[in-house]
């Protein structure tokens, strides 16, 4: 490890007492923010468990423990037969069928890359020189079908369009990295040749 | 047995967990429930954990504890990464409104502190990115500064001297060298919140390792 890093793991918690702002007046900052929340707060009148009497008390409780059974139960039931996808793995993950139009914006974001890898001619790119950037990528694309594997449990198209989006724009971007550092190689390699 | 688990046990249990008083039933059950559910898990300290259940209670005088008990780091923290106490400041207010909101999604699986550093972390980079000039610019060298720091050398630093030099880094590189070095994030972890690559923040906190060692060596 880093010298300095070793020293200041020793002496961390020095560094957390060297400026003291004004810490009264930021708390009265807080306390103003959070009691904004408590006006906004609607005043629906919850029947609390702890207001009824002890024998009232116990039947509510089982009364929602039945209920809850019974619709658990039910949406077990439900659930499974309406939605089978549900127990799919990542081996059967199909974005097309699971949301075709994100598939589509999905398939643009990979033709861009293609694009890119065509480019950079990658098949042929040196491994040993440009490991790290490789390394890089492989470790995106792991990351890719760990997430794959819990697309099932996503509800959100949202969610998933972020995702895909943050994905390729990374991807593109180690791309270009990737393109620079063989240009960067290519000009050394040819300034040597000119010495 | 498993629809008797899935259809009674389980919400039973369920509900246990949502209502305290569900513990006084007069069913073995009752003794098998947690005391509280939301903080069952490693919860190391004791008196963190009486202070987080009297916050979640809505006690005042226990938020103000809790704030006092950690202001002060999560300041100098977020002052580090932005440099101005006016921001930091405002950073601060957010992160324990954010804290105060959010308390009772907090599982107990990291400490209190923990879960609070990294919301100021999030909150602070949140603010770095949407000032209108800041941009990490992608770089990626096979370069590496020659770091001759002898270990006396080291040792003579004191903490205030690299807190105010850390303060002094370009902004491209201050948030990343103080995550790797001080708060101990990796390059993998910085590259994913900063969205940069990790090749990027690699090279960038080697730079500013360089720049800190040089004004370090000049105080």
């Amino acid at each position: 490890m880093d010298k300095l890093k070793k020293h200041i793991k020793k002496n961390r918690a020095e560094l957390d007492r060297i400026e003291s702002p004004d810490l009264s007046k930021i708390w009265r900052g807080v306390r103003t923010e959070l009691s904004r929340d408590e006006k906004k707060k609607p005043s629906s009148r919850v029947i609390s468990l702890r207001e009824q009497p002890e024998s009232s008390r116990r039947f509510t409780l089982w009364a929602v423990g039945i209920a809850a059974s019974l619709a658990l139960v039910i949406g077990i039931g439900v659930g499974s037969f309406l939605n089978p996808a549900s127990t799919a793995t990542s081996n059967d993950f199909d974005l097309a069928v699971y949301a075709p139009q994100i598939a589509e914006q999905a398939q643009q974001f990979q033709q861009q890359v293609n694009q890119k890898m065509t480019e950079l001619n990658f098949e042929s790119i040196d491994t040993v020189a440009f490991q790290q950037v490789l390394q890089e990528l492989r470790e995106l694309d792991g990351e890719y079908e760990h997430w794959a594997k819990d697309v099932p449990q996503y509800v959100q198209e949202r969610e998933l369009l972020e995702f895909l989006q943050r994905h390729y724009q990374r991807k593109i971007r180690i791309l270009d990295l990737l393109a620079k550092e063989i240009e960067k190689k290519e000009f050394y390699e040819k300034r040597e040749i000119r010495l | 047995m498993l629809v008797f688990y899935l259809g009674i046990v389980f919400p039973i249990l369920v509900i246990g967990y949502k209502i305290p008083s569900f513990s006084n039933l007069p069913t073995s059950l009752g003794s098998l429930l947690p005391k509280h559910p939301t903080l069952r898990k490693s919860f190391y300290d004791e008196s963190d954990r009486t202070l987080v259940q009297d916050c979640l209670a809505g006690d005042e005088q226990a938020q103000q504890t809790l704030y006092e008990q950690y202001a002060q780091a999560m300041y100098n923290v977020a002052v580090r990464m932005v440099n101005r106490s006016a921001d930091a400041e405002d950073i601060l207010q957010e992160v324990f409104v954010k804290v105060f909101r959010n308390l009772h999604t907090f599982q107990g699986d990291s400490t209190i502190g923990a879960w609070i550093k990294r919301i100021t972390v999030n909150s602070t980079l949140n603010f770095i990115r949407s000032q209108k000039n800041y941009q990490i610019v992608e770089v990626s060298e096979a370069w590496n500064p020659p770091l001759e720091e002898t270990e006396t050398e080291v040792s003579a630093y004191n903490m205030t001297d690299i807190h105010y030099a850390i303060k002094q880094l370009p902004e491209r590189c201050r948030a990343i060298v103080s995550l790797y070095l001080i708060e101990g994030y990796q390059h993998k972890e910085i590259a994913q919140i900063l969205d940069i690559t990790e090749s990027t923040s690699k090279t960038q906190y080697r730079r500013g390792r360089q720049l800190l060692q040089d004004l370090l060596r000049r105080r």
